[in-house]
């Protein structure tokens, strides 16, 4: 193969891969049962539910956001794959436009998980 | 396809053509990641970028003023060091204590309100996010907003956070009155009229003379605004900034390095209806430029073909919406900031030099620079004392050392008479900040007063208002 075919070649390659990108970005979308739920769900712990309200509702309860939507099943599987001491160390550090803490300064360990079990259990159809 | 699958595909190709050069990265190692010990108290604080971090003994949120107090006069505490954290948002050393963090989220929300006045008391463990809609309900809206909301309304006051507007103040400028708990654990009401000074020190305070736990907040009417997004060259930019800043409301603009383009944003207020026209996400955009840099910056000319290319063929973004719906938008991609404000009149000559540099030097550069306006205000440590302003904002990518280009910026920012924003990364000293700060010693002599200890100062600030670092 001469340099001009190679050329050729990966000029379609990367025609290939920005089609790729720009016909899957639309499966993990919440459905609008997900998006009623997460405006309205709050945690049946109280401890848990006043940190849920001041802490997390706003951006995981809107859907305005790259925050996953609490109940959105599809979202929060990928991420609890990588295992909980993994989620509460992002929570911890601050992650995307997460700020550190996810801005519950005074939440222990136990408390993140509670939160992000919470958070991850999908929404009942 | 988009545009944005358009400017994907341009990058693309640009790579193919080139196969045989290797991507150039940039990034350092991340930040140490807590593993999962970091489940166990003690936890690890960091900043929003990673940049600060600290190790406190103790975290707490009192739900009261009266909490507060406690924790202030407990015994057990009487030699620790405390500071306030807001959300993290600052990149300056101001949160870090290996002694105890205080949040006070848990004083949050509009706890009253003067109708004609237009003025309301807000808890200061506010996010501003969240402050919108209760100020509605009240025939009430800000002023002004910076360009995210993510920030606790006590952490921004205590650091002159601002927007952009020339007759527009920092929002410590719209300070009526505040309630100081004290180091002690006194509860003052301070406006202009009952302890003036603390009053004047305390409207940007850096956390340093006890918790502002509520301001009164001088508002306007609820207003709808109209946000217009336009692309254009840096140097047409350039030529017309001064005389847009004058004729919007607000305005601002922000310089792409390495495209020859920027795009301004203006504000204004409208009758017209609720709308808004397709937008680039300010996140991909910036996903977008790294990728460029990453496989482009072999060849700066074939850089500023390709993006600048791109942001010609885009479109006019317009956006009509309530004021607290349309000033702010979500960051998800971290970054360090420096950013200095500088006197109206220097503002030109300094940013020009700033662009030479950064295309000169620094090809690993691609997050956006960004210039505001300010008006001036009086707030005794606010960057803005007395002094119409125009913001410079440098960034770097969280995980790219921002040292070689903050050091290289700096001292053009400072021979032109700017003063740092406290919340954002920089090398002044206390005697610098002495020579910018008219105040600076009244400021000093009603901290020393309030807090002789230093219960409030971490070695950051104690290096700033004793010239040692204090432990903690």
């Amino acid at each position: 193969m001469n340099a001009q075919s190679r050329n050729i070649l990966l000029i379609f390659a990367a025609i290939a891969i920005a089609a790729l990108a720009a016909g899957c970005s639309d499966t993990t979308q919440p459905s609008p049962a997900v998006r009623e739920y997460a405006q309205a769900a709050i945690p049946a712990d109280t401890r848990i539910a006043e940190i849920y309200q001041r802490s997390c509702m706003a951006c995981h309860s809107r859907g305005t956001s790259e925050a996953p939507l609490t109940g959105h099943g599809t979202a929060w599987r990928l991420r609890m794959e990588q295992g909980m001491d993994s989620l509460v160390a992002n929570v911890i550090s601050g992650m995307g436009g997460m700020p550190p803490y996810g801005l519950c300064m005074d939440c222990n360990g136990a408390e993140f998980e509670a939160l992000i079990t919470f958070m991850a259990t999908p929404a009942r159809p | 396809m988009n545009r944005r699958h358009f400017l994907q595909l341009l990058v693309g190709t640009a790579i193919a053509r080139q196969a045989s050069w290797p991507a150039t990265s940039y990034a350092q190692s991340a930040p140490d990641q807590p593993g999962a010990s970091a489940a166990q108290p003690p936890l690890t604080w960091r900043n929003w970028s990673g940049s600060q971090s600290a190790t406190p003994d103790l975290r707490r949120a009192p739900a009261s003023v009266s909490e507060l107090q406690e924790l202030l006069t407990h015994p057990d505490y009487a030699t620790a060091k405390i500071r306030p954290v807001g959300s993290g948002h600052s990149f300056s050393p101001l949160v870090p204590t290996n002694d105890i963090m205080v949040s006070l989220a848990r004083l949050n929300g509009v706890l009253s309100h003067h109708d004609a006045l237009c003025q309301a008391r807000v808890a200061a463990g506010s996010l501003l996010g969240q402050l919108g809609q209760p100020l509605a309900s009240i025939g009430q809206a800000m002023f002004n907003m910076p360009d995210i909301d993510q920030q606790s309304l006590g952490g921004l006051l205590a650091t002159a956070t601002h927007g952009t507007g020339a007759e527009l103040m920092s929002l410590s400028g719209y300070i009526e009155g505040l309630t100081l708990v004290t180091p002690r654990g006194e509860v003052l009401e301070c406006s202009r009229s009952q302890y003036p000074d603390i009053f004047q020190a305390a409207k940007v305070s850096l956390g340093c003379l006890g918790f502002v736990t509520d301001v009164t907040l001088q508002n306007a009417r609820p207003y709808r605004l109209k946000k217009t997004t336009d692309w254009q060259p840096i140097e047409d930019i350039l030529d017309a900034a001064d005389t847009m800043a004058r004729e919007h409301r607000n305005y601002e603009f922000y310089y792409i390095p390495f495209s020859g383009m920027g795009f301004t944003s203006t504000h204004n207020i409208t009758d017209e209806p609720i709308s808004s026209s397709p937008t680039v996400d300010q996140n991909d955009g910036a996903r977008d430029l790294q990728k460029a840099r990453d496989y482009l910056s072999w060849s700066p000319g074939l850089r500023r073909l390709i993006l600048g290319g791109y942001m010609r063929t885009l479109s006019r973004e317009v956006k009509v919406a309530p004021s607290w719906q349309n000033y702010t938008s979500d960051r998800n991609v971290r970054f360090n900031e420096m950013e200095y404000h500088l006197p109206r009149e220097n503002w030109q000559v300094a940013f020009r030099e700033v662009m030479a540099l950064v295309e000169r030097q620094f090809p690993e550069v691609f997050f956006p620079f960004e210039v505001r306006f300010v008006k001036a205000d009086d707030a005794w440590l606010s960057p803005f004392y007395r002094q119409d302003s125009v913001s410079i904002a440098v960034h770097r990518f969280f995980e790219d050392d921002f040292r070689p280009l903050f050091a290289a910026v700096e001292p053009i920012l400072r021979r032109h008479g700017g003063r740092p924003h406290w919340g954002k990364l920089n090398t002044l000293t206390g005697n610098d900040f002495q020579a910018l700060y008219p105040k600076w010693q009244a400021f000093r002599e009603v901290r020393d007063a309030l807090d002789p200890n230093g219960r409030f100062l971490n070695p950051y600030l104690a290096g700033l208002f004793t010239g040692h670092n204090a432990n903690g």
